[in-house]
């Protein structure tokens, strides 16, 4: 019979997959425990998982500083987006920054019943009424309806909360989901 | 005290740019992402650079995460695709033999020792497996992933992936049969 070692399967039928995961929970079955092929498997494998436990429980923490220096890099990267300007009383001056903006549009959107956002920009910095928003909506979700609906949000929420009248609100669905 | 955001609401704020919002993903998240690398790639710098770099194409394609993917399985996947590009197949393992011995909280020296130097075996082993099959075992074993999931994170399919397990662990078990 040409069961190799390395086979999957023991000689007895018994996948190694198994037994080792019942190893690792320390709950060899009857026929494991008196089968010849399982109990050498599960010698050969027991010191795998002792060493596997070890490695598992050895400290293995990312080193002093990781998150600041990461977030150095990805802040810069951030701010290389641009900033709007906000309606307001000269000489007052008002700006904000276009993702802040587009947060606030993101997060009324996503309220909308059936959307899910997957961005949004202005992708003019200059003109702080043009807004492209993709989204994704539920399957069973009348696509122009709700696209009205997300609109009509967006507009409310850019008013209420940034003193914007927006003009033009693009809106781009990206998928579909069950 | 605020109730902790969960990673849904973090990543629709990350999204439209919220650089507070993914440092908040980061913090609860570097954790995982730096062991998966730790453990691909074998050593601590090339572990760190590929961490990093895994969060800041995280950030880049944050818009790619399917509502239905949960995010720590989504940013398994970028930090295992990082690691096993970092990762040299002569790559060394840090020494921890003291360290683990001087650390260890119980138990008499002989067998603070014996452990040491099992773990230090079960290293050596692991170098000597394809970065493939490494990957696999570490989402497996360390990680606790599915075969689904694993599949899903390296791109294969889950019968795959249990062959490379399985071959894994073949191979770790004739390097360490002295420990038997």
């Amino acid at each position: 019979m040409a069961m190799t070692d390395d086979s999957e399967s023991l000689a007895c039928g018994r996948r190694r997959d198994t037994l080792y995961d019942h190893l690792a929970a320390d709950a060899l079955d009857e026929h494991e425990l008196s089968c010849p092929h399982c109990r050498r498997a599960a010698a050969d494998l027991a010191p795998v998982h002792r060493a596997t436990v070890l490695l598992r429980d050895e400290p293995a923490d990312p080193p002093a500083g990781f998150v600041e220096v990461l977030m150095a890099r990805i802040r810069a990267e951030a701010r290389r987006r641009h900033r709007l300007p906000l309606p307001a009383d000269p000489p007052m001056r008002l700006s904000i920054s276009e993702h802040a903006a587009a947060a606030v549009l993101a997060i009324a959107a996503d309220e909308v019943s059936g959307v899910t956002v997957r961005g949004c920009r202005f992708p003019d910095p200059d003109d702080p009424t043009h807004v492209e928003i993709a989204i994704a909506l539920s399957y069973a979700t009348p696509a122009p309806q709700t696209a009205e609906r997300v609109r009509r949000r967006i507009r409310t929420a850019a008013r209420n909360h940034l003193g914007l009248d927006l003009r033009t609100i693009d809106i781009t669905v990206e998928d579909l989901r069950t | 005290m605020t109730e902790p955001v969960d990673d849904p609401a973090l990543v629709l704020r990350a999204r439209a740019g919220d650089t507070t919002a993914f440092e908040q993903l980061v913090r609860r998240h570097s954790g995982p992402v730096y062991r998966i690398a730790l453990r691909i790639t074998a050593e601590p710098e090339a572990a760190r650079d590929a961490a990093q770099e895994a969060f800041i194409i995280a950030w880049r394609r944050l818009r790619e995460i399917r509502a239905e993917q949960a995010f720590a399985v989504w940013l398994s996947r970028v930090a295992t695709t990082c690691a096993l590009r970092a990762a040299r197949p002569q790559s060394s393992w840090v020494d921890i033999e003291t360290s683990l011995a001087a650390a260890s909280p119980t138990g008499d020296p002989q067998q603070q020792l014996l452990a040491a130097d099992l773990l230090a075996a079960l290293k050596r082993a692991l170098k000597r497996l394809t970065p493939q099959q490494r990957a696999c075992w570490v989402l497996r074993e360390l990680e606790g992933l599915s075969y689904d999931q694993i599949a899903e994170v390296i791109g294969s399919k889950p019968a795959a992936v249990r062959g490379r397990i399985h071959r894994a662990r073949t191979r770790l078990a004739k390097e360490l049969r002295p420990w038997r």
